[in-house]
């Protein structure tokens, strides 16, 4: 019994002579099986060396059926991968019942991707297969009739807005409780499943026939046991005998069609179908609707089982190693050679001797732990004993970076030209191209970009980033973007990654057109027309369409949008409005565009913005915040351009300040009436004081007045502290202590919301004010009436020094 | 004549008992039977393979032990609780050209797993340097019998031989302990030692130079709380391999490691007691709360400055069976627990006094509403931290 067999029979359920036979039951049949783990170099080897052993005339294999006509394009010698069958299925007429009935909810959309690397099995074996001359068949199900023949297909894996669902389960979703790879790993003494299966199953590769058929019935034992431990119920459940059905119908087909015998077929598949049931071939219909089939680029952070991707594997480009490189020692090498290099990039001070220590530390650990190569664990391991000085938890931060960072790569696949691209997704690789930056698409990482919009080249960046953004295609995201507009006027900072979810997006949008700038221009179009009387969203669709240089949107979202500010009555959305006109104005004077259009609607919507103040008197204190920006855009607008008619604004904010029965509100409509200089501070003051000489209930308002006051007040507060400091100090004198206690919180929230400048301006004012005047300071002292006395004592012998010295008082 | 009736010894009074002895004597059936099961090739001048090594530290099956004709069975228990890959990495550092330096916070068995390793690879944990500040470099190289050097000048003969020049000549370990409490000019005198394999004696005339055997090699300890004070140089830390002793991770192991150290601790002082396992699981949970400062149910406590691990907790444990045995009933519980608490938690910094009373209050009373247990355990913490 070789040293796998030994430690699959100690994992295995009590009923192991049951699974025995199980094994050698399909293991002995015509049909020759090969049980596959989805991306292993080992198993991938060994399919290779089996079909070029067995020269079988088809060869069977778990991949969607739908994908049946990319099978050239997946053999194709220019297709490189990682490269990912993506199926996209769009169910219009609600067949699978996922659609919300109390919604009028666009159709249930259900992608799929089956990534494939190069030493995935699958594709090996159609690699394989077209050498051999072996025709290959996709023998899954698709992917959204699953749905429909679910125990649970009522019950989609997101709510009503199914994800994406990988096209097939890792081998820890098939043992719900992992029981079995936890007894398996507990029973060979190691940490973790992936460790198992290495030291198990990639070991080396199988060198001859019996080494290779011994590897085959530890696969199949292996998978026979999961299987045992997993409940029908639960199979029927996930849709997993669904599947099974149509593989087994499949298989039957096929091969009475091409009037073949089981003995002249391979079938290569995830070792957990082995043991369907083959008489069992009552294949569920496939739901009618709309499916996109095609083949698209892949990464290999994406193959990650870090990314979230269950039948990934825990460093892509490690595996990848494994399958090129087949000496072994090699391979370690590189691999230690690699992620030092790394590692001193960021910093760390590693000599070559690190380099021969952590090989043969390795060696020597795998020696240890009784395994003929270092795994990865024993790379890993020896890594963090050799290189890192103190706890790996702080000190190995930089080591870890780079074990990750080389065990997954970042490599992006390619397809071949023969699948044809859709125009789409053609023009959006030839504007990268234009634009330089292909860049993009050739690694899976995080690539910086900053713009400078002035720039021709970058301004074309720009523009083509700006459309694919709109097209909701996930190619990054502007890093500043939440400081504002203003930020961004003509400096673009972008933070870029390529995702396979970017073309499969570009995909599902090729229905709007067959360029990017089509397919914005239709998006946003509707956009606009789903719009209506939105003057703020209507002015960001238009700055979006300036952006994006889409000129004959742009002219239709000015006429829109001139619509929208006409009826539009919300203050917050005019002003959103107004702002994003500023922009555009701003955009058009540096053109040397036209503006008068622009301007023209700026001063509308500044008007009716104006007139909308009304509308904020009453508005609930969720909404105070949106009204103080507008409030203050709006007032920093009348200071800076002498063309908006700021004697309309201000008669508006006078009014809703005698009619608001707010008192936040009260104040930040006279403090705006301060900052724009109509009214002096004192009469902001004043209105503060007078809380003072009211009933309680208006006493405890002054907090709440005063927060409103300082919410808008910029030149208010520098040339008015006095008075308002003289305002607070008489309400709080005014107030009785209950009301007193009540009251000071809320002074201490209006105060806590200024900036420290601010603050300390506020301060010197306290303390000129107390200053003039320290022995009329009271201050409740926690110490006995000797101790008090005697503090007394001391300050006045201090303030007599002070005098003395010319300190005590101002100059 | 009449005859003195001879008083019974105490078992640590037998002219024969030491109070601690070292691991390999301690030991020395569990090393012997490992010896006669070995399967593999041991690295020169090493007692037991690797394999048999790791075996040992981290316990496996019984095995038997021929003494004589007659076969015994020992069972081989784990000396080491935690993650088995440290001792893995451990090991294979000292079969390799790199020194061993363990690493982490007071009381996490840096020193437990120093002992045991050398007495597994080298049979002799005894050859130590314990590093503090007064620590010389004659004290790791060697010395003079000054008398017969100003008698007969310096011979080989009058030499006295440093725990590393004698682990040296064996091929032996080297046990160094807290490094980091030495002066980095002293520090360095290992440099060469870990380069050279050999110490220059340039006192003696002709060949004044000692070569290590194969086999080799030193494990020293560092506790992490000293980084900073005397860091090693970059010199020698290249040529050490660190591990890094973390504190025990989960409360399982902790609970296993305080119940089989307590039971041998109680033995050795031949304490008829023993520390049950819900008053173990009481001062673990305790420990690990305050260490952590969040409680089983992630309420937010203050932890004390004081390092709170898990050697501290089995002499808590100790403490309060010796307690129990000679001014109590005998019986450990919750409240002998308490009593020996205060100690641990309240070191250097007044201020943890703080913390341990803010604990009883909030936590233990509260659980004390429910568990008899708890109760007996924060009503004597109460009365000891008045």
């Amino acid at each position: 019994m070789s040293a796998t067999d030994d430690t699959v029979a100690r994992a295995l359920p009590d009923d192991a002579d049951a699974i025995r036979a199980q094994v050698d039951a399909v293991l002995g049949g015509d049909l020759h099986w090969f049980p596959v783990r989805h991306h292993s170099p080992t198993v991938a080897h060994a399919v290779e060396t089996t079909l070029r052993a067995r020269r079988p005339k088809v060869v069977f294999l778990e991949a969607p059926h739908e994908a049946q006509h990319l099978v050239p394009a997946l053999g194709a010698a220019d297709t490189r991968p990682p490269v990912a069958l993506y199926s996209s299925f769009r169910d219009d007429d609600d067949v699978l019942g996922l659609r919300d009935p109390d919604a009028e909810a666009p159709p249930a959309r259900l992608p799929s991707w089956y990534p494939m690397t190069a030493y995935s099995p699958e594709l090996v074996a159609i690699r394989t297969a077209a050498a051999v001359g072996a025709e290959v068949v996709f023998m899954d199900l698709p992917h959204w009739a699953t749905y429909g023949n679910r125990g649970d297909a009522s019950d989609p894996p997101e709510g009503k807005a199914p994800r994406a669902v990988p096209g097939r389960p890792g081998l820890h979703e098939l043992v719900g409780s992992r029981e079995l790879t936890e007894r398996l790993a507990g029973a060979a003494g190691h940490r973790t499943w992936d460790e198992t299966w290495d030291t198990l199953f990639e070991r080396h590769r199988p060198r001859d026939a019996e080494e290779l058929e011994a590897y085959r019935r530890s696969l199949a034992t292996f998978c026979a046991a999961i299987r045992a431990c997993t409940p029908r119920e639960s199979l029927e459940r996930d849709g997993t005998l669904a599947r099974e059905r149509f593989m087994a119908a499949t298989i039957d087909r096929t091969l009475a069609a091409r009037g073949l015998e089981e003995r002249d077929a391979v079938v290569i598949c995830g070792g957990f179908h082995l043991f369907l049931d083959r008489d069992d071939t009552d294949a569920p219909p496939i739901p009618a609707g709309t499916a996109h089939t095609t083949l698209v680029p892949h990464s290999y952070p994406r193959i990650s089982e870090l990314s979230g991707y269950a039948a990934g594997n825990r460093a892509p480009a490690w595996y990848q190693r494994v399958h090129e490189e087949e000496d072994a020692e090699q391979r370690l090498l590189g691999h230690v050679v690699a992620i030092l290099g790394r590692a001193r990039r960021k910093g760390m001070r590693l000599a070559a001797a690190d380099t021969l220590s952590v090989v043969h530390h390795a060696h020597l650990l795998a020696q240890l732990r009784g395994r003929p190569q270092p795994v990865l664990d024993d790379i890993h391991d020896a890594i963090v004993t050799c290189c890192c000085k103190g706890d790996p938890a702080v000190e190995g931060a930089r080591l870890f970076e780079a074990m990750h960072y080389v065990g997954t790569g970042t490599r992006v696949g390619r397809v071949t030209a023969a699948v044809g691209l859709l125009p789409l997704v053609r023009d959006f690789r030839e504007r990268l191209a234009a634009t330089g930056m292909e860049d993009l698409v050739d690694h899976d990482e995080v690539l910086k970009v900053d713009l400078d919009i002035r720039e021709p080249a970058d301004a074309a960046r720009s523009v083509l980033l700006h459309r694919v953004v709109a097209l909701g295609a996930p190619v990054g995201h502007l890093r500043d973007a939440a400081a504002g507009f203003g930020q961004t006027l003509f400096r673009e900072k972008w933070r870029l990654r390529w995702t396979p979810e970017l073309e499969a997006a570009l995909v599902e949008k090729s229905l709007l057109g067959d360029t990017v700038e089509a397919a914005a221009t239709a998006l946003v179009r509707e956009r606009l027309g789903a719009l209506g009387a939105e003057a703020g969203q209507v002015a960001r669709e238009l700055l979006g369409a300036v952006r994006m240089e889409l000129p004959a949107l742009s002219r239709e979202a000015e006429e829109h949008l001139g619509h929208a500010i006409d009826h539009d009555e919300r203050f917050g959305s005019l002003v959103q409005a107004f702002v994003a006109l500023g922009q555009l104005l701003r955009r058009a004077t540096y053109a040397g565009t036209d503006e008068s259009a622009l301007r023209a609607l700026r001063e509308r919507a500044f008007a009716r913005a104006s007139f909308a103040v009304a509308g904020t008197r009453e508005l609930p204190d969720e909404e105070h915040p949106h009204v103080i920006e507008g409030l203050r855009a709006l007032a920093d607008a009348t200071l800076q351009d002498e063309g908006l008619d700021a004697e309309l604004y201000v008669s508006h904010v006078r009014t809703a300040a005698e009619e608001t029965p707010v008192p936040y509100l009260r104040g930040a409509y006279l403090g705006i009436l301060a900052e724009v200089r109509r009214i002096p501070v004192e009469e902001v003051a004043d209105a503060l004081a007078a809380h003072a000489r009211g009933a309680v209930e208006v006493q405890l308002d002054a907090g709440a007045f005063l927060g409103g006051v300082l919410a808008v007040s910029r030149a208010t507060l520098r040339l008015g502290a006095r008075p308002l400091v003289a305002a607070v100090d008489e309400v709080l004198a005014a107030a009785a202590t209950e009301t007193f206690l009540t009251m000071a919180p809320r002074m201490r929230a209006a105060l806590e919301e200024l900036r420290e400048p601010q603050k300390n301006l506020l301060a010197d004012e306290v303390a000129r004010l107390y200053g003039e005047a320290s022995e009329t300071v009271r201050a409740e002292l926690t110490v006995s009436a000797e101790a008090a006395a005697l503090l007394a004592e001391l300050d006045g012998e201090a303030a007599r020094i002070m005098d003395r010295w010319h300190l005590g008082r101002p100059a | 004549m009449a005859t003195r009736k001879k008083k019974k010894p105490s078992p640590t009074e037998t002219p024969d008992a030491v109070l601690r002895a070292p691991a390999e004597v301690e030991y020395a059936k569990q090393l012997e039977a490992l010896f006669q099961a070995e399967r593999d090739q041991a690295p020169a001048s090493w007692k037991l393979s690797p394999r048999s090594v790791l075996q040992y530290i981290v316990g496996g099956e019984p095995l038997p032990l021929k003494v004589g004709k007659a076969t015994e069975e020992v069972p081989i228990t784990r000396k080491f609780f935690g993650d088995d890959a440290l001792v893995e990495r451990a090991i294979v550092t000292l079969a390799s050209e790199r020194a061993l330096l363990l690493v982490g916070e007071p009381g996490t068995g840096k020193s437990w797993l120093s002992e045991h390793l050398a007495a597994a690879v080298a049979g002799d944990s005894t050859l130590v340097i314990q590093g503090t500040a007064g620590t010389t470099e004659d004290q790791i190289k060697y010395s003079w019998n000054v008398a017969r050097v100003i008698a007969e000048g310096p011979t080989p003969d009058n030499l006295i031989p440093s725990p590393t020049l004698v682990a040296m000549q064996r091929g032996g370990l080297l046990r160094f302990e807290e490094i980091t409490r030495c002066v980095p000019d002293v520090q360095d005198a290992l440099v060469s030692i870990l380069s050279d394999k050999a110490i220059a004696i340039p006192e003696l005339p002709g060949a004044n130079r000692r070569e290590a055997k194969a086999g080799f090699n030193v494990i020293a300890t560092a506790n992490s709380r000293d980084q900073g004070v005397n860091d090693l140089s970059a010199a020698l830390k290249r040529r050490f391999n660190y591990v890094h002793i973390p504190i025990v991770a989960d409360k399982k192991t902790e609970m296993a490691i305080v119940e089989q150290r307590s039971k041998e601790l109680l033995a050795r002082y031949a304490i008829p007691a023993t520390v049950e396992r819900p008053v173990i699981e009481l001062l673990t949970t305790v420990f690990r709360e305050i260490r952590s400062g969040k409680t089983a149910q992630g309420v937010s406590i203050k932890s004390p400055s004081t390092t709170l691990s898990t050697a501290e907790a089995i002499g808590v444990a100790l403490d309060a069976a010796l307690h129990a045995r000679f001014f109590g009933d005998g019986e450990v519980g919750p409240a002998a627990i308490a009593r020996q608490l205060v100690g641990s938690v309240v070191k250097e910094d007044l201020g943890d006094l703080k913390v341990l009373k803010e604990y009883v209050s909030l936590v233990a009373q509260k659980r004390g509403k429910e568990d008899p247990e708890w109760k007996a355990f924060a009503d004597e913490a109460q009365r000891a931290l008045r």
